[in-house]
């Protein structure tokens, strides 16, 4: 299955995926649609509808900004973490911290979002950086 | 102040996700535990490729060496630019401009919190 969209590329980009179709003897259309899909690789497809975090009330969005893993895959997480440094992963401990980056990584881009939100809402001090 | 990891300069102080380092050396594979991101694409990874020059180099150690020197933001501040062999290396190896990372930091350049003033 697959959708058709139109997309607005900034010359520079074009110019980019138009190299790299040269090099690799192919359209750009393909080129571009292998690149999206490479990039969009680490999230997973959750079920649940995710509502924008400008349709959230302020209690969601503070939840949300206060997001924190599960203890329980905190730990796992840092535990396959190292065993992936020490290079004694297994294959069913790799699918296993793919899947819990895939639940950090949104998590991170989640909380990032909802604590901006609160910011402009006022409703989180925003930090001297 | 807010606390950065070392190398992709994420905003931790509000994630509170710094692992502990449990009696960990000072070893090299010990400075990377500061950020998931990071450690995660780096795996076993020691050395790197620079794409300019082909030549291989060691990645690049917080401990011992100046971030500023090695790399400098993109003019969104949303992206990392390598400077030097090693900098540019090391934004491949641990593709500190991975789609997630890209879109966390807008967020935060949105509301003033990045780019990070560091050394
Ligand atoms: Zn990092």
């Amino acid at each position: 299955m697959s959708t058709q969209v139109t997309l607005t590329l900034p010359d520079e980009v074009y110019r980019r995926a138009e190299r790299l179709a040269q090099l690799s003897s192919r359209d750009v259309a393909d080129v571009l649609v292998d690149t999206i899909e490479l990039s969009l690789s680490p999230l997973g497809l959750q079920s649940e509808a995710i509502k924008p975090v400008s349709a959230l009330s302020d209690e969601e969005v503070m939840a949300l900004a206060q997001l924190q893993m599960e203890p329980e895959q905190d730990q796992s997480l840092s535990r396959l973490l190292d065993r992936q440094q020490a290079g004694t992963l297994t294959e069913t401990q790799r699918s296993e911290l793919l899947a819990l980056m895939q639940v950090y990584e949104e998590g991170l881009l989640q909380k990032a979002q909802a604590m901006s939100e609160a910011v402009r809402r006022g409703l989180m001090e925003p930090l001297e950086a | 102040m807010p606390q950065f990891a070392e190398i992709c300069s994420w905003n931790f102080r509000n994630y509170h996700l710094i692992p502990t380092a449990k009696g960990g050396t000072d070893d090299e594979d010990n400075l990377w535990l500061a950020c998931r991101l990071c450690n995660s694409y780096k795996g076993t990874q020691t050395h790197g490729r620079d794409p300019v020059t082909g030549r291989r180099i060691r990645l690049f150690n917080p401990r011992h060496q100046k971030w500023s020197r090695h790399f400098t933001w993109s003019e969104d501040s949303a992206q990392i630019i390598g400077k030097t062999i090693c900098g540019r290396a090391t934004v491949i190896a641990l593709q500190l401009n991975n789609i997630i990372a890209v879109m966390v930091r807008r967020e935060w350049v949105a509301v003033g919190w990045h780019p990070p003033k560091i050394e």
